[in-house]
């Protein structure tokens, strides 16, 4: 039967990422060569050469302008989405969503020749997202459409919205009976359409194709929207595709609504939706899941569709993008890859085919704020301990990153000890060669692996990270890590300048499903969770020394230089949402970092203590839900900012600095309450939305 | 004598019938009074109270003038579970099954009872509702969606748990409903569905299919799994019975927002296909269970229709083993509320697998108390007509 490996403590295989290695390598995915999956490399040059280079080394690919091959040869396929003028564009450095077969993948994760920055496969780094069914994947997908809408009208925006279980059919989303104010919707996992499909994973509706369906799914004028979001391919039960918009509330309906909908006879100004939905799916990967590609895709579809839309002069459309998503890894300097998303796209060295378009992003700050996930090493301590609490029953994977100072910064060593709950232990040092230890159950499988990975690429931060099997599982043979405190002690010299910073990964199980994981996190003795009156704290009480800290909570996603980033408050106290994450940054960083301190500013996330969240599409027509969080208060600011750009001249976040002189009906709220920067950028506004559906114009 | 063969037959089981009047879980007259009824408290103050009150016999009595005997307008006299046993006694023998369980799958046929000969006692049956059951392997094929729709369990408890019994609230939330305003109404929703279960039931038994607890360990459904068969289920061919024949009332009332849109139909449809279909969601039924049972509905009740006021009816063909195990219910497919017709042919992925036709009624007149009580029950959803001086 299978046996797991028996890796060797010393020094670290030669992979570039040590999480995709441990994935890889756990129980559930041995021996599985022909199983596909999402990935996110990011690759040297031109995704033309990337893919020149992979065949010349025996590896088989599809593309419209590619010879055709037997499917069994194929080991990896780049997403149409890429198309012929993209893949052509020669980049210092690109990241590219991808799909590949695990025996590929091991491959592509190989360390960088000696002396380069890139593997053999021009391959800097790689980051693994999640198992793809092959049955939403068509190999023979044909280019995206690239034509030019008709211009749109004045003061228009395209909203750009990511997110999962987007109930396109809801009358927010529509200007009458049977058409849609949603232009194209990509769904990443749905069976694709038998032909004409103009994408490799999942589908793609246009317009017309929207239309279409409604108008078939219409009787008597009442949408039947069981049926309709069956002929979407949204929801398949048979084939176990499913998404949220089964259910009576979905996040991305929610979400889109708050940012783009429109009561369907209520002319406001043009918002043409552009949208794409993540994968939700059933299959469980016990290894964790991670977003990232499944991101990287949906906002280069978008971006494409994006630059169809014009205005009347001719100039591309402003383009407001809302990714309402967050997580808790990352370097937190602006240097990870989800905080370059935009940048890449967007930023100062953007490489653009044609002109460049005007596009805002809007992010939530996170809600970890409470859930103990960050802890630091000060400057000046030269001791910390963390101890993290790894739950019983926990059927996926936990990970801990330790994110040294920029490289440039500090150069002091530090030592990471590791003990497991059952009084194993291992220890890394920061400097000198990578290192992999791993802890190993009685039958001599690894069930956690302790790794440091030196300064590289934009970050420049060594890595040290602590990967963790599950603690439960259906299957008897997987070998399962011991549940109960790990305790992870990081030690320096006491002179050192700058913080050594601790983020436990968010489990990324997708909303609505069957939930597998539980979230690990530190659980320190000396973290004070309440006030003196029972109240829980929201900002760390002054003088702790607890290095369980709230502050520096802030998604990693929303760490770049560029997006604008939402804090949330409780409308009835105007007060920040004890949820609501906050900075600093981790300081200083590489000069591909940013200067962000944390939110740009605050919206509305619930209206009050009791009455948590605030109303927003349903999953079905006619309906409202409450949803709670920063991803709710993220849409708001993006309706105001669809308004803004056109009488805005700066960036985003130059605009969230004083937002209500370019923004009709914006108000700010009374200072007195959220406080800092770092917990609220320049502070809570006000702007209505939902107001209008419930109680009119 | 009547012809069919089966223990269905016409006047045997009425007894048992008056058992069900408890099934309507909207019953008009529960509560009506306190006092009244047989109680040993009431019975004692009775019987002191005559005592005290009745006096010597009376001699030279007047009779009241003799009773109208048979006849509808009497019936409103009557209490609500007499009433249904007699519009019941009226339904049953209008149907009879027969049962082919030895074919490659079993088989069962509703019979329509197409006049009564006066003369000579003769009756005649045609076939009504056919129904063929699906294999053991298009079932399992059809487990997909109990795992799949057992995803939103959560969504849908507290309308499962409230569909355990007839869905009437439900419906009366879209037709407005109420003991005071509509109780004809309601009590000819109780007779025809305490008509249809034993026909339902009869056809279930005929069938055997099994349920989706014993396909897989897996189902674990959210309720106990009723120990009667799977198909036809019993919820969607009550569901859908229901929904027609109240949407036949609005329409023949004449009123003007039923008239001028079929929206209304269009949402007792959608109705009765959430109580169909959330079956599926507690883990007790398969989709074809559902479709099934909504042609049986749909049969029955233009079958009701055409016994209360003579007319059409339709014959409808079921046949399971010809339905593609990868399609879901979806109950458009056999019904159109526009035109209050079912589709002559039922297709879905590709497969045909049944069909219905709409045929005259037969001469005669219809069934006097249940004439009656459709007439009385249409009159509820017209307005109120302006007392004239």
């Amino acid at each position: 039967m299978l046996d797991s490996d028996t890796a060797t403590s010393g020094n670290a295989p030669g992979v570039l990422s040590q999480v995709a290695d441990f994935r890889l390598t756990r129980f559930s995915h041995k021996n599985n060569a022909d199983q596909w999956w999402s990935v996110l490399v990011e690759i040297e040059g031109s995704i033309d050469a990337f893919i020149a280079n992979a065949i010349e080394q025996g590896q088989g690919t599809s593309a419209p302008n590619l010879q055709p091959i037997p499917v069994d040869q194929v080991t990896f396929v780049v997403p149409v989405a890429y198309d012929a003028a993209d893949r052509a564009v020669d980049h210092r450095l690109q990241p590219v969503s991808i799909f590949a077969r695990q025996s590929f993948l091991s491959l592509l994760n190989q360390q960088p020749l000696a002396g380069h920055s890139a593997n053999q496969w021009n391959v800097q780094s790689l980051v693994l997202g999640g198992v793809v069914d092959p049955v939403v994947l068509d190999l023979d997908a044909d280019w995206p459409d690239t034509t030019p809408h008709p211009p749109l009208s004045k003061g228009a925006t395209v909203m750009a919205v990511i997110d999962d279980g987007i109930a396109i059919g809801h009358d927010l989303f529509r200007d009458g009976e049977t058409s849609s104010r949603v232009r194209f919707a990509a769904f990443l996992e749905s069976v694709p359409f038998r032909k004409d499909s103009k994408t490799t994973v999942g589908r793609t509706l246009n317009n017309e194709a929207i239309d279409a369906l409604l108008e078939k799914c219409t009787r008597q004028g009442l949408l039947d929207e069981d049926t309709f979001y069956s002929r979407t391919g949204q929801i398949d039960f048979p084939k176990q595709i499913f998404s949220t918009v089964a259910l009576r509330s979905s996040h991305g309906s929610h979400v889109m609504a708050l940012a783009a909908g429109q009561m369907l006879d209520d002319a406001e100004d043009e918002r043409p939706i552009i949208c794409a939905a993540l994968p939700s799916r059933l299959v469980e990967d016990t290894s964790g899941v991670d977003l990232l590609p499944s991101f990287y895709l949906g906002f280069q579809m978008l971006t494409k569709e994006a630059r169809r839309f014009c205005e009347a002069s001719g100039a591309l459309a402003k383009v407001i993008f809302n990714l309402s998503y967050g997580n808790s890894g990352g370097p937190h300097d602006g240097t990870g890859l989800f905080a370059r998303l935009f940048e890449h796209y967007f930023g100062a060295e953007a490489v653009v085919n044609g002109d460049p378009q005007r596009a805002w992003l809007m992010l939530p700050g996170g809600n970890a704020n409470l859930a103990q996930l960050h802890g630091v090493l000060e400057p000046g301590v030269e001791l910390a301990q963390f101890d993290l609490s790894v739950l019983p029953d926990d059927r996926t994977g936990n990970a801990v990153q330790i994110w040294m100072p920029f490289e440039g910064a500090d150069p002091a060593e530090a030592t990471v000890v590791v003990w497991s709950p059952d009084g194993k232990s291992h220890q890394v040092t920061t400097s000198g060669p990578d290192q992999s230890h791993c802890f190993v159950n009685e039958q001599d499988f690894e069930i956690a692996r302790l790794s440091f990975s030196g300064p590289q690429g934009e970050t420049k931060r060594g890595l040290v990270q602590l990967l963790i099997n599950p603690t439960a599982s259906h299957d008897r043979k997987e070998p399962l890590a011991p549940s109960g405190i790990w305790q992870i002690e990081v030690t320096r010299q006491a002179d050192a300048q700058h913080a050594i910073e601790l983020w436990v990964r968010r489990d990324e199980t997708i909303p609505g499903l069957k939930p597998g994981g539980k979230q690990a996190y530190f659980d320190n003795p000396g973290y004070e969770r309440f006030g003196k009156y029972g109240e829980p704290l929201r900002v760390d009480p002054p003088g702790s020394d607890c290095p369980v800290k709230r502050a520096g909570t802030l998604s990693g996603f929303a760490c770049g230089q560029s997006p604008v980033v939402v804090a949330a408050y409780v409308a009835k106290t105007e007060d920040l949402a004890p949820y609501s994450a906050s900075g600093p940054c981790n300081q200083p960083s590489s000069p591909a970092g940013s200067d962000r301190e944390g939110p740009d500013l605050a919206a509305k996330g619930d209206e009050s203590d009791v009455v948590r969240g605030v109303l927003s599409a349903g999953s079905r027509s006619g309906t409202l839900v409450r949803r709670s969080g920063t991803s709710v208060a993220a849409p708001r600011m993006a309706r105001a900012a669809a308004v803004a750009i056109h009488d805005f001249d700066g960036s985003g976040r130059e605009w969230a600095q004083a937002p209500t002189a370019s923004t009709p009906g914006m108000e700010k709220l009374n200072p007195g309450a959220p406080k800092t920067p770092q917990q609220s950028g320049s502070g809570a506004y006000s702007y209505p939305v939902e107001a209008r559906w419930i109680y009119g114009k | 004598m009547s012809n069919p063969e089966s223990a269905y037959s016409a006047y045997s089981a009425y007894s048992a019938y008056s058992a069900y009047s408890a099934y309507s879980a909207y019953s008009a007259y529960s509560a009506y009074s306190a006092y009244g009824r047989e109680s040993p408290v009431d019975a004692l103050a009775l019987m002191t109270n005559r005592d005290g009150i009745v006096g010597a016999r009376l001699e030279n009595l007047t009779p009241p003038l003799k009773a109208l005997a048979d006849d509808p307008n009497t019936l409103k006299r009557l209490s609500p579970d007499v009433q249904t046993a007699l519009y019941v006694s009226e339904l049953a023998p209008t149907v009879d099954v027969s049962a082919n369980p030895a074919g490659p799958s079993p088989e069962v046929t509703v019979w329509r009872r197409n006049g009564l000969n006066v003369k000579n006692g003769n009756t005649n049956f045609v076939e009504m509702m056919n129904m063929t059951a699906p294999s053991m392997d298009q079932l399992v094929d059809q487990m997909r969606f109990l795992s799949g729709y057992s995803q939103i369990r959560g969504d849908r408890a507290a309308e499962i748990l409230g569909q355990l019994s007839l869905p009437i609230p439900f419906f009366a939330t879209i037709g407005y409903m109420d003991p005071s305003r509509t109780p004809r109404t309601l009590e000819l929703l109780n007779a025809i569905t305490t008509f249809s279960f034993t026909v339902i039931q009869r056809t279930k038994f005929a069938l055997a299919v099994k349920r989706p607890i014993e396909f897989s360990p897996q189902v674990q459904p959210m309720i106990p799994t009723p120990t009667h068969a799977s198909l036809p289920s019993g919820h969607a061919t009550e569901a859908f019975l229901i929904a027609r024949v109240l949407w036949k009332l609005l329409r023949e009332s004449g009123a003007q927002q039923y008239e001028d849109n079929a929206y209304w139909g269009d949402m007792l449809m959608r109705q009765a296909a959430r109580v169909a279909i959330n079956r599926t969601v507690a883990g007790v039924h398969f989709p074809v269970d559902s479709v099934a049972g909504a042609a049986l509905g749909l049969t029955l009740a233009e079958h009701v229709h055409s016994v209360a006021k003579g007319g059409k009816w339709s014959s409808c063909v079921f046949d399971g083993s010809q339905y593609n195990s990868e399609t879901d219910f979806e109950w458009f497919r056999l019904y159109g509320p526009e035109k209050d017709k079912m589709r002559k042919t039922f297709q879905s992925g590709g497969a045909k697998w049944g069909g219905s036709e709409q045929h005259e009624g037969s001469s005669g007149i219809p069934a006097p108390m249940l004439n009656w009580l459709w007439k009385q029950a249409v009159a509820e959803w017209c307005e109120v007509p302006a007392i004239k001086d």
